[in-house]
């Protein structure tokens, strides 16, 4: 019955190949049809906000904490708003760590910034070599490349450490890599683990491969390296790609923990995400500045997503359809 | 005169296709043997010795026997640590991965159906995924706060009995079964009851931390679904259960079974969620606790390389068998997968 009605541009319902009934019956079938629609609208936006609001509260609930005196974080039942917001907490949370948190965020910037950059141009010039350059082996070599996705973590993790324990020549270690520590704790036994990155390779790879052959021959007649095309031209080309490899990478790294857990001992050069944890096992117990810390560290990501977010969900979605 | 030049030419292009890759790729290819593949290599190795910071001794499969003796009970009838933590894993893969999906394919179609504020409803689901595990764990572990946490606030309104959450380690499904007034039965198996309340607490925690990233995923394969296939289906009359079982999910099937292997491999390697939600807050009793009820298959390699002494090479042929586990289940999934999944 519902498919033989159609609306028409005044609204009454019209009557098409319909074998029975009389059209009355339709119409009121037709309003029904339309209430129920109005019905499965109203269920669908309750469901969605409802989930929305499952997934925000948490992060309701740090700020709003964070806001509020030694006495009423503990008031059992909580208030739902500080009464008298104190804005003290973030001052005093900021100090909280012997060295505070200015230490952890700059070390955190460090390991970001450099290890992203490193990932970026390795990745690009090795992206290049495999999308435009004719050579021996290169589809082994990429699916090699693609199969290092698989390796898990802490299968890597083991070994990762003794290496940076004996890279020779570093931290006074000799010749043989014996003697001393090596590249552990320092930023550079921090950031080379994950420099490489085969996610990168792949998206970076894909874009270069979508630009037409013609831009090279075009400029191969000038006289052109291929050092320069890649710079000049391809990346410029492709930087939704590039921004998609930067973005990952920088977010991935700020929010490292296991890693720098393992590959340092001294707070000194020890990122955020450590130095939160640390926050939280001398003042765990004082919510207000815990949840004021952990605003703190929260807060510039969720920043920096909301600014890049259609690029970075874009990337993602790349991702996704051609996985 | 003319000669000479070409031949340099042609020199000069030779070398062009041998070097100029080599070159470009040098850095990668090192980086990638060095931190990624000749590990595994190194950890097999290292797995045949016991070592400290050095190598001390080598005992050839001395740690595997070791696995295997602590995977069998312990006196008291539980298992061993391994064994444990084995349980553990497996409680948690089955218990996110699946929920996940599951959660995030309904969420994505409901996302799909021209909704307005797209954008803003698909950032609230998207933030948790990109904060980081440690500033979210901890907002958590003080939702769950036993004392003054508002989640025991909300049981209290409701006049349910507050819980111990992360502090329980106590099995779901005897607890449950308690609550409605049934036994527990005496002799059976550990593993029927379920993983500990702790462990489910961690659990939910990792549903909501990635549940952005499996709608965002689910959302981009569902967009490329042409209109016009759904439009004839419910043309024909299909309703909406048989258009997501049958229209939508065999169309979305490589997305979905994409999603599927990297949340399984992810799912098998959680180390930071537990770490954070069992250890942080001032109130945990360390990684894995209470009473190793969250003591995932990671959490037991890191106790072995962080606090235990001469325990490297143990730690290495544990994640040899975390390794070989994956590699495994990938592949079953794979398998699987060539019946399941339709590509164009």
């Amino acid at each position: 019955m519902a498919l033989h009605t159609i609306e028409n541009t005044t609204g009454a319902p019209t009557i098409v190949r319909s074998p029975a009934g009389p059209p009355k019956k339709s119409a009121r079938t037709h309003a029904a049809q339309r209430w129920r629609r109005k019905a499965g609208r109203v269920i669908l936006y309750v469901a969605l906000i409802a989930g929305a609001v499952v997934m925000l509260f948490p992060f309701f609930w740090m700020i709003s904490s964070s806001l509020k005196t030694f006495q009423e974080v503990n008031l059992s039942p909580p208030t739902m708003l500080p009464s008298d917001p104190q804005w003290s907490n973030y001052a005093e949370a900021w100090e909280g760590p012997p060295s505070g948190f200015g230490r952890y965020f700059l070390n955190s910037l460090i390991v970001a910034v450099l290890g992203t950059a490193l990932q970026l141009v390795t990745g690009i010039t090795a992206a290049y070599a495999f999308a435009r350059m004719k050579f021996r082996f290169n589809n082994l070599l990429f699916m090699v490349v693609l199969a290092t996705m698989m390796i898990p973590f802490e299968a890597r993790i083991v070994p990762n450490y003794v290496l940076i324990r004996q890279i020779p020549l570093a931290g006074g270690n000799d010749l043989f890599g014996d003697g001393g520590s090596g590249l552990y704790d320092t930023y550079a036994g921090m950031i080379l683990p994950g420099v490489a990155g085969a996610f990168a390779i792949f998206l970076l790879r894909q874009a270069f491969m979508a630009v037409p052959r013609d831009y090279w021959d075009a400029i191969r007649m000038d006289g052109a390296s291929h050092w320069t095309f890649l710079w000049r031209v391809l990346v410029p080309m492709t930087m939704p790609a590039v921004l998609t490899v930067v973005l990952f990478g920088f977010i991935g790294r700020w929010n490292e923990l296991l890693w720098p857990l393992i590959a340092t001992q001294s707070e000194a050069i020890r990122p955020v995400q450590l130095g939160l944890m640390a926050f939280s096992g001398d003042e765990g117990s004082l919510y207000h500045l815990l949840m004021a810390a952990t605003t703190l560290v929260a807060i510039p990501g969720i920043i920096f997503f909301l600014f890049v977010q259609r690029r970075f969900v874009e990337g993602l979605t790349a991702f996704g359809v051609k996985g | 005169m003319a000669s000479e030049i070409t031949v340099r030419r042609r020199k000069r292009r030779r070398m062009e296709r041998l070097w100029l890759p080599a070159l470009y790729l040098a850095p990668t290819l090192v980086l990638l043997w060095a931190f990624d593949i000749y590990p595994i290599f190194l950890s097999a190795w290292m797995s045949l010795w016991r070592w400290g910071i050095q190598p001390e001794e080598f005992i050839g499969l001395d740690n595997y026997i070791r696995i295997f003796e602590q995977i069998g009970s312990r006196p008291g009838g539980a298992p061993g640590e391994v064994g444990q933590s084995l349980m553990v894993t497996g409680f948690y893969v089955l218990g996110t991965v699946p929920a996940t999906i599951v959660i995030a394919f309904v969420i994505a179609n409901l996302l799909n159906s021209k909704v307005r504020f797209l954008g803003a409803l698909r950032t609230a689901y998207f933030v948790p995924y990109i904060t980081s595990t440690v500033a979210a764990g901890l907002a958590f572990v003080w939702l769950l706060n036993p004392q003054v946490g508002v989640l025991n606030s909300l049981m209290e309104w409701f006049g349910l009995p507050a819980q111990q959450w992360l502090l329980d380690p106590e099995p779901i499904v005897p607890k449950l079964m308690g609550a409605v007034g049934i036994g527990w039965p005496d002799g059976a198996p550990g593993f029927l009851a379920g993983p500990s309340v702790a462990l489910v607490c961690v659990m939910a925690f990792s549903v909501w931390n990635t549940l952005g990233f499996a709608v965002v995923i689910i959302l981009a394969g569902l967009i490329t679904i042409d209109p016009q296939v759904k439009e004839a289906a419910r043309m024909d009359g299909v309703n909406s259960w048989q258009m997501a079982t049958r229209i939508t999910m065999p169309l979305v099937s490589p997305t979905l079974f994409l999603l599927l292997v990297v949340s399984t491999i992810r799912s098998f390697q959680s180390f930071n969620e537990v770490y954070v939600l069992t250890s942080g807050g001032g109130y945990g009793a360390g990684a894995g606790s209470p009473l190793d009820s969250t003591l995932t298959l990671p959490v037991l390699i890191f106790r072995h390389l962080y606090e235990r002494p001469s325990s490297v090479g143990f730690a290495a042929a544990l994640s040899m068998l975390l390794f070989l586990l994956l590699l495994i289940v990938t592949l079953v999934q794979f398998r699987f997968a060539e019946r399941r999944v339709h590509y164009d």
